[in-house]
């Protein structure tokens, strides 16, 4: 099917590839089609194009791409709804903010969007890991490495 | 809404599975207790109130034309290269 992109215009989908995510994201909520859309001189950047709507459209990363040991660690609730038991069956994406220096580009690790390969049923979440935030300098941790994050204790 | 006055450790049902303890008051923060079922997701109001906001400026940024040069700068970082 053909959908209206933001980065590159019309573009050809299977129809096998949209993703539902579930209640939409947040701030956006009721649009829950997406597709995830790259190119190779983009990489390892791509995004995650709403089908109905063309403005709606987010630079994404997964986090292997530039930290070590990023922790999902979301609630029974999220997992449920997804129908996963384990966080190693989902696909996980954060979202970038690029600003006009683009040296300056931050990451949301606090609130991540994790896709079931399996049934392509996602949702944006929130990371119960404390330190994390929806606004991390992307090349800090780069240089970093990792965050050496922790689970939030329970109550 | 429903305003109810709580006395330290009284507490508030909601539904007959959720439970909300007032543990203390120090000042003006009020220390919560929230016992839950696992499938109910608890968080701070604040969070997700920055995630969205997050979300707004994500999908606002015009970055369409940038995003190569954005990996180009993403690959001179990358130590694993």
């Amino acid at each position: 099917m053909k959908i209206q992109s933001r980065p590159f215009g019309e573009i050809d989908v299977d129809e096998s590839r949209i993703i539902t995510l579930q209640g939409g994201m947040f701030g956006f909520e009721g649009y829950e089609k997406y597709v995830l859309v790259g190119v190779q001189d983009q990489k390892p950047f791509e995004w995650i194009q709403c089908v109905d709507e063309p403005s709606i459209a987010f630079v994404v990363l997964q986090p292997d791409a530039f930290m070590s040991g990023y922790q999902l660690s979301i609630s029974e609730a999220d997992k449920s709804a997804l129908g996963v038991t384990a966080e190693s069956d989902l696909l996980t994406y954060v979202i970038c903010v690029i600003p006009d220096d683009m040296r300056k580009m931050t990451v949301n690790l606090k609130g991540p969007i994790v896709i079931h390969s399996k049934n392509r049923l996602g949702r944006q979440v929130i990371s119960l890991v404390e330190q994390y935030t929806v606004r991390h300098p992307l090349f800090d941790l780069m240089k970093d490495g990792q965050t050496g994050a922790e689970p939030e204790k329970g109550p | 809404m429903l305003v109810l006055t709580r006395k330290i450790n009284e507490s508030i049902m909601i539904g007959d599975s959720i439970e909300v303890v007032v543990i203390g008051v120090h000042g003006e923060q009020v220390k919560i207790g929230i016992k839950a079922p696992r499938n109910v997701a608890v968080h701070r109001r604040e969070v997700y109130e920055a995630i969205q906001k997050e979300n707004i400026e994500a999908a606002r940024q015009k970055v369409p034309a940038a995003l190569a040069q954005a990996a180009q700068l993403f690959k001179q970082q990358d130590p694993k290269k």
